[in-house]
């Protein structure tokens, strides 16, 4: 295959093509000739040269028209056309280049010239054809990008988008700018049915940003599962995320936890927009505004892990988003904004979808204008404990191995009370018991009770009843800080076990230093109303465990957990 | 050589064509005799299109042999058509035939000598 | 997006003035403006007179330039910041690591 560079000589005059035939043929290119505009398409088509010299003006279809359909055929390649003309007038060279003409040459034919010509578009015909090449090249990799980015999307779907997200009382939008999404959105239940909700916004977008949901969904789902609270989930996701995060990278996040049974959210909002939250009568909002630093700042020593507590009633809900909704901007570049969601959110009739408002209102304000930000917005529902549905037991098989007889005393002073929560640990303890794993969910909620009555009311003697009262919620909350820190004594867990074949029984005792109470007038009296959190607690530990009995001071509590398995 | 031919330029044509300079010429006779002869009878029919066109050949074949002076008289010859200028164009066509002829002999010579 | 800066009092003090749109954009020259130094100053103050928005990106260079300048040791001062501006550095709770006027 030769490598010479094909030209076209297309005139209809014999001394024209020679001349210019053998002008070509000596500066080394390869030459075919054509008498006429037909004869010129034709030998285009069979040629297939790369450079053209044409005459304007030949009878029958004219080299402007033959230009015109040479261009076109091309495509996308360059073939670049030099007019042979004696026009003089400046109108009619334009209207060569208008036809596609890329250069001219006039009468007579000088061979320097010629070359130097032709040399010029050979170069402009080497550069477009190396970009056109590299373009192909990009696409092709574009491609195959695209195509291994929507394969980790998958993986990372199944992280960083799961969860308990499909409950009725959860509305969620996600949506994605570009196939990732720097908004992670995490949800579960822990084993006492507390359902726990992460809502987080990586910085930058696309991989850098997603990369790091990964980590930070395998802890919280991981630590939720096993009963760890906000505030340890907390502390190891800022520790983990400081450790892989470069620096200047973070997460702003905000993590809730709802307990359906005492009516209450905990949360924690480092670097969101302030969670909405909408009380009943629809004409009260509160913010749960952001308080710390974004997860993953500062070293572990100086992280802030406190939370806090209000209160919901049935019916009230939560509205949480990214600052994507917030500075959503329309076409005239104005900000969706805060205030316009509050009052979306505060304006919406009763009954309606506060939550399908705010899509509708967010989407109609951006309009055509182009999305900028991952746009992610959740609202919960505070619902009775009986709508939410228990919880799946974990399907983990039970081997039938494990402890069937043990004994564990566990006992707490002030340091470890303030540190930590000591749940997880006695709760993996007695999931040791083999027949005791379809019971977690029981057995967590039977050792939360009892953990928070010994050190909130036995060791701290804070007065529940101060929470029946809004002002008093909070009150409660900051006397309970207070008390942590100045927190002296202990709490004492003791656990038994039997397993006899199909059945057995789990004796806890749980002792704290505190002054006790009164039990035996005291419980009489609560157990008759409905509404004291005391008394709640307790109806709550007796419909669990086969028996409970205060003893001694009333600072010893013993329950026994009994079940029997026949299948 | 002569007022007619630019000698350069057949100078730099006899380099350029080589073996193919005599059938340059040839082609040259061939083309500029027909050329002439259909722009006289373009006139005679009063066509003063097909004169501008064939005005215009002869313009560009002898301009390509270097015979300055022809594809200048042809130039006028053109444009004068063109405009309708019908007044001047028989004294032109005469002018052009007068130094056709002796572009032609020139050739010619040049031909033989080859 | 613009970014300059200034060294004054002796080479103890730089000011980067910041205008227009501080995003992932002005990544490179916001690190320039204080990385290319021949001496290290005392205190930075980052004027956000012109700044129009920042986003995430931006509050990730702050925190560079702070880890920079010496991390907990630093003195970083943000200053004559719009009310979007301020907005954004409060509900990042960025006062907890810079000192905002």
């Amino acid at each position: 295959m030769n490598d010479a560079i094909r030209v076209l000589v297309a005139d209809d005059n014999d001394m024209d093509r020679m001349l210019l035939s053998t002008i070509v043929r000596k500066e080394g290119y390869e030459v075919e000739v054509a008498v006429d505009g037909l004869d010129a398409l034709k030998k285009f088509e069979e040629y297939e040269p790369q450079m053209v010299l044409l005459d304007a003006l030949m009878p029958g279809m004219d080299g402007f028209e033959v230009a015109h359909h040479i261009k076109s055929s091309a495509g996308d390649a360059f073939v670049p056309i030099i007019f042979l003309t004696s026009l003089t007038e400046a109108g009619e060279l334009a209207r060569c280049v208008d036809a596609g003409g890329d250069d001219f040459l006039s009468k007579p034919y000088n061979r320097i010239i010629l070359k130097a010509k032709l040399e010029a578009l050979e170069r402009v015909r080497m550069l477009h054809s190396t970009m056109q090449s590299q373009r192909d090249e990009i696409t092709r990799h574009h491609a195959h990008l695209v195509q291994e980015q929507q394969a980790a999307k998958a993986v990372f779907d199944n992280v960083a988008h799961t969860g308990s997200l499909n409950a009725p009382f959860i509305k969620h939008l996600i949506s994605p700018l570009a196939v990732f999404n720097g908004d992670v959105l995490l949800s579960t239940r822990n084993p006492a049915g507390d359902l726990y909700l992460l809502l987080g916004d990586f910085t930058g977008h696309g991989l850098t940003a997603a990369i790091g949901a990964m980590p930070l969904a395998e802890i919280f789902y991981g630590m939720a599962n096993k009963g760890f609270g906000l505030g340890d989930i907390l502390r190891e996701s800022n520790r983990k995320l400081r450790t892989i995060l470069p620096q200047g990278y973070f997460c702003c996040a905000m993590i809730v936890s709802f307990n359906f049974n005492k009516g209450t959210v905990e949360y924690w909002n480092g670097g969101l927009p302030p969670g909405v939250l909408l009380r009943g009568a629809f004409d009260e909002l509160a913010h749960l505004s952001s308080t710390h630093l974004p997860l993953g700042i500062f070293d572990n020593d100086r992280f802030d892990d406190s939370t806090k507590i209000v209160e919901m009633s049935q019916g009230d809900k939560l509205l949480m988003c990214t600052d994507g909704v917030i500075e959503a901007r329309d076409e005239a570049g104005e900000q969706f904004g805060f205030d316009r969601f509050d009052q979306i959110v505060q304006s919406t009739p009763g009954g309606d979808s506060v939550f399908d408002a705010l899509k509708s209102r967010v989407y109609e304000h951006m309009g055509q204008s182009g999305r900028e930000d991952d746009i992610t917005l959740v609202e919960i529902t505070m619902v009775a404990e009986h709508e939410v549905g228990s919880l799946e037991p974990d399907g983990v098989e039970d081997s039938g191995i494990g402890s069937e007889d043990w004994k564990l005393v566990y006992e707490l002073g002030p340091r470890s009370l303030r540190a930590s929560n000591p749940l997880p640990l006695l709760q993996h303890v007695v999931m040791e018991a083999p027949q005791l794993r379809r019971h977690a969910g029981e057995i967590y909620t039977v050792l939360a009770e009892l953990y928070s009555n010994s050190l909130e009311h036995g060791l701290m003697g804070l007065d529940s009843s101060l929470k029946s009262s809004a002002s008093g919620f909070a009150e409660y909350y900051q006397a309970r800080a207070r008390a942590l820190d100045n927190l002296e004594g202990f709490v004492r867990f003791e656990f038994a076990c039997r397993i006899d074949g199909a059945a057995g029984d789990l004796v806890i005792n749980v002792v704290d230093s505190g002054p006790g109470f009164d039990f035996a007038t005291r419980l009489d009296e609560k157990s008759m109303h409905d509404t004291a959190y005391h008394g709640r607690g307790v109806r709550l530990l007796k419909s669990l465990c086969q028996s409970l009995e205060y003893k001694g001071k009333g600072n010893e509590v013993e329950v026994v957990f009994a079940w029997c398995d026949v299948e | 050589m002569n007022e007619h031919l630019n000698s350069e330029l057949i100078h730099e044509l006899k380099e350029l064509m080589e073996d193919e300079f005599s059938l340059l010429l040839e082609t040259y006779l061939q083309e500029s005799e027909k050329q002439f002869t259909n722009a006289r009878s373009a006139w005679e029919e009063q066509d003063l299109d097909a004169l501008m066109r064939f005005a215009h050949s002869l313009k560009g074949s002898s301009s390509n042999i270097g015979a300055e002076r022809l594809s200048s008289l042809c130039g006028r010859l053109e444009s004068g058509a063109k405009q309708s200028e019908r007044e001047g164009l028989p004294d032109l066509l005469a002018e052009v035939a007068a130094e056709l002829a002796d572009v032609r002999n020139e050739v010619q010579a040049m031909h033989s000598g080859l | 997006m613009a970014i300059s800066s200034n060294l004054t009092d002796g080479g103890d003090e730089l000011t980067i003035t910041i205008s227009g749109r501080f995003d992932f954009s002005s990544h490179q020259e916001f690190r320039d403006s204080y990385e290319e130094l021949s001496g290290a100053p005392a205190r930075y103050r980052i004027d956000m007179r012109d700044a129009s928005y920042l986003d995430s990106s931006a509050l990730g260079m702050l925190l560079l330039l702070r880890d920079f300048a010496g991390g907990d040791q630093a003195v970083v001062e943000i200053c004559n910041c719009n009310a979007d501006v301020r907005k954004i550095l409060s509900i990042s709770n960025f006062e907890q690591l810079f000192a905002i006027h």
